[in-house]
């Protein structure tokens, strides 16, 4: 059986009894406002927070939160339409003041420790009773349903959601650490420490202007957390920063007209793997990436495809598809990347074991051993027919063009055994991710980083590919060669 | 142990307070759906204090985006959402034998999620899952403090229904494991403690067994 259970308590940090008791709870906005606290504090343990640590960010928040460009445009349209609590309804323009917005905020907070043993349980922290100043809807948190369609809650509860004055408390500084892009993006990472990390950045840029961070001008979310975990891992020296994190990012909005949101989960594989390519190769990590983008950019057009536009790379990441093929580009037959990024992605992301990938290398290795022999246009004739084998009966065919190549040239040893061949053709065809084409990925990977230089010198006319198509259909039964 | 296997063309486990405008669904069910199944075979609210051990492994073919009309309660006006379905899912349930008559015949009908989410009882047997340490587990949620990288978001354990509405009664951080796709994913989801393993399905199992007499 498990060796934890749930009846042992998850929270390390100490309890206070001083009313200045915090802790993670696990839901991504609560999380958030606590992590905008201790950021302000500089503190990273939510045990640590004094009363004036909690003083200070109810002061940073009221004074921004009372400014026009904050109130309208980010927290009413954004996070929290018609707002009592942080006064983002437009009906309370004039009353709007940071000293009234903190007295709010504080109001709340002292409220936290009130039982009420008639009050349910917080659905959030499981902890404490549940406000029942007013009722929780998605003015007070993003998200929740309105008064208006009560059936959004479990028995169409008049009161909204059972939420305690805690959670909806840390809630109110959720934006401080939030990225406003076309939508506002929360990033959830665990260990806390990590979220921690990536939650800086928009309080940093909060304190320099005033203004919601703008997420360095990215309108795509995961462009902006690949950018962020390749910050990150640049300037942390230590390698198991990503080993087993955990980050999820939030796009939403939530304002009277429009509520909605994505939620993107980012495997740990992946994390792991951008990071590692960060490290060490981040010019091949760069040219993997720019393959992604519709129109190749220029040098200079980089930065800015990466803050507007999709790329395919991080979509396929995201999505757990291959990226293999940008792992080398076709049509300049040239590889992006070191090997040793290539067999980090094969095992960390696509799932191929260390023995395969080293097997698969061997035979590319062997495939070069005969190929190089040959003259540049036949060269290059061989190379395309690997390069086209779309179906498997083309795969195979070309295997079989190698062995008569070595075998015209007089090489005695076979390119590989009947089992190898086997092997090569059907062991790695249960997953989409490592199937014969992923093994024709890594051998054509590796013809061109062994062979890239007389590769580009080889006639590529099209008579060379008629002769191409002609061979194939001799190797299978037509015309004798 | 008794193992019940149990299949749905469609599932839906609600995140507890995103629900406005889109509702968006876990990739496998929190504990709280798993008090419910039990409650409905049974044919009465039960509670986790009663069962020895619960464990659990969810699989799922894919997931799409429906559209639904929703009437509000007292009035003409309607609002349509976007809800998130999973399809074609599959849910094992690790129970002690004395569930098997419950399964056998279920009181209530199963549901995964929602009540348009019909399931069906496909197989019931005993089994014999071996303890083994450094095994992959998946298709579940596991407590946060067992270190496993994954989705992570407070749940729900286990309600209380005297009242209406009802009332949470244990809720926690969770990292919540899809079933891990390929080796990659089993690798970065193995646990380094004690798991009962089940060699058919090749997953390792979390067994819930101090909610017993807890919650």
């Amino acid at each position: 059986m498990s060796d934890i259970d749930l009846s042992e308590n998850h929270f390390e940090e100490k309890r206070r009894e001083n009313g200045m008791e915090f802790y993670w709870t696990g839901h991504p906005f609560v999380d958030a406002g606590l992590a905008a606290i201790l950021l302000i504090a500089g503190k990273s343990k939510p045990e640590e927070l004094q009363k004036e640590d909690v003083s200070k960010a109810v002061d940073f928040a009221a004074e921004l939160y009372a400014t026009k460009d904050w109130s309208s445009s980010y927290l009413h349209g954004m996070i929290f339409p018609n707002s009592g609590i942080v006064m983002s309804n437009p009906s309370m323009s004039k009353k709007r003041s940071p000293e009234n917005i903190a007295q709010n905020l504080w109001s709340i907070l002292e409220k936290t420790n009130a039982t009420n043993p008639d009050s349910p349980t917080c659905i959030i922290c499981g902890r404490k009773p549940a406000y029942t100043g007013k009722e929780i809807y998605l003015s007070v948190f993003p998200l929740l349903g309105t008064g208006g369609v009560t059936n959004y809650f479990h028995s169409a509860n008049p009161k909204g959601a059972d939420i305690c004055a805690h959670c909806i408390f840390l809630t109110q500084f959720l934006p401080l650490v939030s990225y406003r892009l076309s939508r506002v993006l929360v990033i959830h990472a665990y260990p806390y420490e990590l979220m921690l990390e990536l939650s800086k950045g928009a309080l940093d840029e909060i304190k320099k202007s005033k203004l919601a961070s703008q997420a360095k001008g990215f309108r795509i979310p995961e462009n902006f957390l690949f950018h962020l975990i390749g910050e990150i891992t640049r300037k942390v020296e230590r390698d198991e920063f990503w080993e087993n994190a955990s980050v999820t990012l939030y796009y939403f909005i939530c304002n009277l007209q429009n509520q909605v949101l994505d939620i993107i989960n980012v495997p740990n594989p992946i994390l792991r793997f951008v990071a590692y390519a960060n490290k060490v190769d981040y010019v091949g990590w760069r040219r993997i990436v720019a393959m992604g983008w519709k129109g190749k950019p220029s040098e200079a057009e980089i930065e800015n495809f990466e803050r507007e536009r999709r790329n395919a790379v991080y979509s396929r990441l995201l999505n757990y598809e291959s990226i293999l093929p940008y792992f080398y580009n076709l049509k300049e037959r040239k590889v992006n990347a070191s090997w040793n990024l290539l067999a980090f992605y094969c095992k960390e992301v696509a799932g191929l074991d260390k023995e395969a990938l080293e097997f698969i290398k061997s035979v590319g290795d062997r495939i070069v051993e005969s190929i190089e022999r040959l003259p540049n246009h036949k060269l290059d004739d061989e190379v395309r027919s690997l390069e086209r084998a779309e179906k498997l009966h083309q795969f195979e065919a070309f295997f079989i063009r190698i062995e008569k190549v070595r075998q015209n040239l007089g090489i005695e040893k076979p390119l590989m055994t009947f089992d190898e061949f086997t092997k090569i053709l059907t062991a790695y065809g249960e997953d989409v991710n490592v199937s014969w084409k992923t093994v024709r990925n890594l051998l054509l990977f590796r013809i061109y980083e062994k062979l890239h230089d007389r590769l580009i010198k080889s006639d590529k006319s099209s008579e060379i590919s008629e002769v191409l198509e002609e061979n194939e259909y001799a190797i299978f039964g037509g015309e004798g060669e | 142990m008794m193992r019940v296997k149990i299949k749905s063309w469609t599932a839906s486990f609600r995140y507890p307070t995103f629900q406005s405008g889109y509702q968006p669904t876990l990739p496998v069910p929190p504990l709280s759906t798993i008090q419910g199944i039990l409650s409905a075979a049974r044919g009465e609210i039960v509670s986790f204090k009663e069962i020895p051990f619960v464990g659990y492994v969810f699989m799922s073919e894919g997931k799409g985006i429906d559209l639904e009309r929703i009437y509000a309660l007292g009035k003409t006006e309607t609002d349509v959402m976007r809800r998130e379905v999973l399809f074609d899912n599959t849910l094992y349930l690790y129970l002690p034998d004395e569930w098997k008559k419950y399964f056998k015949k279920p009181r209530f009908q199963l549901l995964l999620g929602r009540s348009s989410d019909i399931a069906t009882v496909e197989k019931i047997e005993n089994v014999e899952l071996e303890e083994r340490v450094n095994i992959p587990v998946g298709g579940t949620i596991v407590p946060v403090v067992s270190g496993l990288p994954g989705l992570v978001h407070a749940l729900p354990v286990e309600f209380d229904y005297p009242t209406i509405p009802r009332r949470a009664k244990t809720v926690k951080p969770f990292t919540i494991l899809p079933f891990p796709r390929n080796a990659a994913q089993r690798r970065r989801q193995t646990y380094s403690g004690k798991l009962l393993y089940d060699l058919e399905i090749d997953i390792g199992v979390w067994f819930y067994e101090g909610l017993h007499g807890e919650v």
